[in-house]
């Protein structure tokens, strides 16, 4: 019985150390910057830099907003969802941005899923 | 012209056994080596037919080596040595689902238009009902308190990786659910301790059919809603733990996830690799061209079933053979060269924390419906967030 908690006192530290070791390493992981052309040769779930003109800016009944990046070499959908559009409302069509965050497919279309946005 | 029909299903089938039974394959990746033979409609029939027999085959060979894709993971530790059982068991949830997917092509149009706004909207909900329900039925205190340890560490482990960039999406759950599911039960699982086979009476299989069909339907009105997430709320739901329920409820989920999908494309939805796949192969598919398609993948269901069943006997009678010690420490060989493969130290340190965790749930003898908190909890934190 003891031998069976300390088992389970060591896997319970091994995970805690596990878990943090991973916090650490997302946190190193590094976006790479690319153009709207080249999003398609990253695999999903990549992080991403890419910056253009907002060329095209929709919003939903619920308050989402969605922007078309345009870098001249191609557009991408960018979705703001929830509290991250309350945060960009007044962001106006033509503006330059930058975007970091995660590439994703919606319907069969990829789109970038914003984690960090700069407004030039 | 009718010939040439069944030749692409036929060959389909082949390939999605073929690639079933090689760990870390998909079918589509050896469909594209076909593409420069056949295209349009006949491509669209021979990967549908590779996909319905891979999802069927992958059940046997997941079992058989141990190690699996996010959902053929979810049945390992339970009945590796009982092949036939699995094989029988997937077969009936397979037609099962066939049955109850495709009346759907006749109303998917109202379905879709009608319940996706109202199930986006209740999913947080539903969710958040299914969390507490699976803690708070467990019987005992500590067994309360074990299980909501296991779901916070499986949950803070999900949230932490998911949506993190650290690894390609489509390759970040294969190092986690064979850590979770698959090397904590090599490492940990007594022989004595498997969970025999309990037969099912008609009316578990057809509660557990209705919950499982019912949650797939799920991936049609989420677009964001994934195979394994719909698995994940029909355990929570059904309470599925490690007997023929959790095969049938998987078998089930996968079947009519292909199905689902196809008919989604009437409405210009994708809803899986394979539809994605398709609408790559032929654009703007017609309402006879989904049917003919639908056809083939029925087909294809039957043909794979036919062959599952025969077969198993003989690969029963093959593993029978070979010692058990050595099959698990080849599964555990092919476990860690896969995951160094495809997602080098990164898919390593996942499938360690996962098999720590793992250990911790059999050690704590907390039921494994809990570790679904890997995925269950992050969908609730980007609900959440996008509130």
């Amino acid at each position: 019985m003891i031998k069976e908690n300390a088992v389970i006192f060591a896997l319970l530290i091994l995970v805690v150390f596990g878990l943090s070791l991973i916090y650490y390493s997302v946190s190193l992981t590094e976006s790479a910057e690319t153009e709207i052309a080249n999003l398609e040769n990253f695999p999903k779930g990549s992080l991403v830099k890419i910056s253009g003109e907002i060329s095209k800016l929709s919003k939903s009944k619920s308050g989402n907003i969605y922007w078309t990046l345009d870098d001249g070499t191609g557009k991408i959908t960018v979705p703001l969802l929830g509290s991250t559009a309350d945060n960009y409302n007044d962001v106006t069509k033509n503006s330059l941005v930058s975007i970091t965050g995660l590439i994703s497919e919606y319907n069969g279309e990829l789109e970038v899923m914003p984690k960090e946005i700069g407004v030039k | 012209m009718m010939l040439d029909f069944f030749l692409y299903i036929f060959s389909g089938v082949l390939v999605g056994i073929g690639a079933a039974f090689v760990p870390g394959l998909f079918y589509s990746e050896i469909s594209l080596l076909f593409f420069g033979f056949i295209t349009d409609i006949p491509a669209a029939i021979f990967i549908a037919s590779s996909a319905i027999s891979f999802s069927l085959f992958e059940f046997i060979s997941t079992n058989i080596f141990g190690i699996g894709d996010d959902i053929t993971s979810l049945s390992l530790g339970m009945q590796q040595e009982n092949l036939e059982k699995i094989a029988k068991t997937v077969s009936f949830g397979a037609i099962i689902s066939m049955f109850l997917s495709i009346p759907l092509v006749f109303v998917f149009q109202i379905l879709f238009v009608q319940i996706s706004p109202i199930m986006k909207d209740s999913l947080l909900v539903i969710l958040v009902a299914i969390i507490i329900y699976t803690v708070v039925s467990e019987k005992t205190f500590f067994r309360k308190i074990s299980a909501t340890l296991i779901f916070v560490a499986t949950g803070i482990f999900g949230t932490l990786i998911q949506n993190s960039g650290f690894l390609p999406s489509n390759l970040l759950l294969m190092p986690v659910f064979i850590g979770l599911y698959g090397f904590s039960s090599i490492i940990a699982r007594k022989h004595s301790e498997k969970t025999m086979v309990n037969p099912l009476s008609l009316a578990e299989k057809i509660k557990i059919s209705l919950i499982s069909f019912g949650t797939s339907l799920l991936s049609i009105f989420i677009p964001s809603m994934k195979r394994s997430q719909t698995s994940a709320i029909a355990f929570g739901l059904g309470k599925f733990e490690q007997t023929e329920s959790v095969v049938l409820s998987l078998s089930i989920l996968s079947t009519s996830f292909l199905f689902i999908s196809i008919i989604a494309l009437s409405s210009n939805s994708i809803r899986s690799t394979l539809a994605y796949d398709i609408s790559d192969i032929v654009s703007g598919l017609n309402y006879n061209q989904i049917l003919m398609i639908l056809g083939s993948l029925v087909i294809a269901a039957v043909v794979s079933i036919f062959l599952l069943l025969n077969s198993v006997k003989f690969l029963n009678k093959t593993v029978s053979r070979i010692n058990k010690k050595y099959l698990k420490m080849f599964g555990f060989a092919c476990g860690i060269v896969l995951i160094s493969y495809f997602t080098s130290w990164k898919g390593i340190l996942l499938a360690f924390v996962a098999t720590c965790i793992g250990i911790l749930s059999i050690k704590l003898r907390v039921k494994s419906v809990h570790l679904m908190g890997v995925l269950l909890v992050p969908t609730l934190v980007r609900l959440l967030a996008s509130i």
